[in-house]
């Protein structure tokens, strides 16, 4: 197993050890298009993303516990992919179902702003909610790092949800 | 303030941990999370109850964190998941594959309109468009054409031959001389001819017209319907399937055997005043019928009366007989591209005043 070096966003290569048939994996569906709809701001590009992601899981031979593969994978095309200029404006909540009293301007103005890293740092532990160990090996960083990246992308936004509310 | 906070801070003393405002600022997260312990909890809460700064990064914290708990909240249409679940495609693996949403918006245009004009031309160029519209447009032709006369010609020629005069259709139809025609007796090469009782030879003339021969083109080019009962009009043809009865499609030339005749004659004899209404009559007795233009008889000069008109094959033999009684009967049988129904025949003649010269013809 390759082990690259801290807070780089080398991708983690797993030696497979189980292969399970059969498994259900659609269950990771609605947190992966949840995060690249976030993360991308474009819901084409969120859902071909989610469908390349899960084929490949489905193909790979990654055993049980995945769930950091998908989030080095994800966070990876993230990283990848340059900020697009189109933003979904219109029409989100015939696809994309709204909590009531959220506005998303505040998140596309955090996105804007934002760095990659801290992003994907919030997103996986206060949007997506998967647990903290399971973030930690996936995007390769250590405790401290995490939770630095998390605090400032959370001040910012706040910041930006302040001004706005006032 | 930051001199006043870096004189203040103390050092570190036994069960006591001061904090800096700074190192407040970077626990607050882990305050939030409440995963500090006792000790920086309560310095972080003293520096948090004097240190405005803190205060409001502290609330800035708090707002992201209650506007990431909104966002967590967002719920993913069932057709998104259902979409991805199901798509198996290989048009769309192999759009995701090449990663076509990322392309250029200006290249994605591109590609689209080659492969559309690409769509049309195939379509076009396979289809049988020339056919699709000849079998509407005979749908909605129901008109059968039999004949078309060119009646320019006609009138044409009408104005060359003698003015004044009600001519008939067929100004070609005059006894011809020197015919080439089958004899109907096998007589002479040149004329047919009945043995008059009284030994005497008629020699049947004819002439051709100029006119003749165009109208024969004319009328060869052309399909024609042989009208049994009636006349043949000056209008054309078109649309009149009542009328027509017998189209011969073998008709294409003129000079070719068409498989029609004509019976034409040259009838001498005296006193033809009186006798020409007799053979009008006989004519009409034995089921004859004008076939041109003028009534059976009609008197062309005081000299001449014309006979134009069909009549039953089986009742030709009556009328020579009959017409035996006044002259010499030589009817001639000629081809011509008209062709008549099945057991009807056409005769042409001209009884005409026998003359001292010509009764020694």
């Amino acid at each position: 197993m390759i082990t690259p070096q801290k807070g780089s966003k080398k991708k983690i290569t797993v030696e497979p050890e189980e292969i399970t048939e059969g498994r259900d994996l659609n269950y990771l569906i609605r947190p992966l298009t949840l995060f690249f709809f976030l993360a991308l701001m474009n819901e084409e590009k969120a859902i071909s993303e989610t469908t390349i992601l899960m084929e490949r899981l489905r193909r790979s031979d990654v055993k049980e516990n995945f769930v950091p593969y998908l989030i080095s994978r994800a966070s990876e095309v993230v990283y990848q992919t340059e900020n697009l200029k189109t933003y979904i404006t219109k029409n989100i909540n015939e696809k994309w179902i709204l909590p009531n009293g959220l506005d998303i301007g505040p998140w596309k103005e955090f996105h804007k702003k934002v760095s990659k890293e801290e992003m994907i740092s919030l997103l996986w532990s206060h949007v997506i909610k998967f647990t903290e160990q399971d973030v930690l090996r996936g995007l390769m960083i250590n405790k401290g790092t995490h939770h630095y990246r998390i605090s400032n992308a959370l001040k910012k936004l706040g910041d930006i949800t302040f001004s706005i509310n006032n | 303030m930051e001199k006043n906070q870096f004189s203040k801070i103390a050092l570190k003393k036994k069960s006591k941990r001061e904090m800096s405002s700074f190192f407040a600022k970077n626990f607050l997260y882990g305050y939030a999370l409440n995963q500090l312990d006792e000790e920086r909890k309560k310095a972080l809460e003293k520096i948090l109850a004097e240190d405005e700064s803190t205060q409001k990064e502290f609330i800035k914290l708090t707002n992201g964190l209650q506007y990431t708990e909104l966002l967590s909240e967002i719920l993913v249409s069932e057709e998104i998941v259902k979409s991805i679940v199901n798509r198996n495609s290989q048009l769309e693996k192999w759009l995701a594959k090449i990663k076509f949403n990322q392309w250029p918006v200006t290249v994605k245009w591109t590609m689209e309109a080659i492969f559309i004009v690409t769509l049309m031309i195939v379509t076009l160029n396979v289809i049988p468009w020339s056919k699709l519209v000849h079998m509407t447009m005979e749908d909605q032709n129901d008109n059968l054409i039999i004949a078309q006369y060119d009646y320019k010609k006609k009138e044409s020629a009408e104005s060359t031959s003698e003015p004044n005069k009600i001519s008939p259709e067929f100004v070609d139809e005059e006894v011809k001389s020197g015919a080439s025609g089958i004899p109907s007796n096998g007589g002479n090469k040149k004329s047919e001819s009945m043995i008059p009782a009284n030994n005497q030879q008629v020699v049947a003339k004819s002439t051709v017209s100029v006119a003749n021969k165009q109208d024969v083109k004319s009328v060869g080019k052309e399909l024609k319907a042989t009208v049994v009962s009636e006349n043949i009009t000056k209008e054309p043809l078109k649309a009149h399937d009542s009328v027509a009865k017998v189209i011969d499609e073998k008709i294409k030339s003129p000079n070719k055997v068409s498989g029609g005749f004509l019976y034409r004659g040259q009838l001498y004899v005296t006193n033809v005043e009186m006798i020409a209404p007799k053979i009008n009559a006989k004519i009409t007795e034995f089921g004859g019928r004008k076939a041109g233009e003028v009534e059976i008889g009609w008197k062309k000069t005081n000299q001449v009366f014309y006979y134009h008109f069909t009549i039953p094959d089986a009742k030709l033999k009556d009328l020579q007989e009959y017409l035996k009684i006044y002259t010499d009967v030589k009817l001639q049988k000629e081809t011509h591209p008209r062709i008549m129904p099945d057991g009807i025949i056409r005769i042409i003649f001209t009884v005409e005043e026998k003359n001292m010269s010509q009764g020694q013809k």
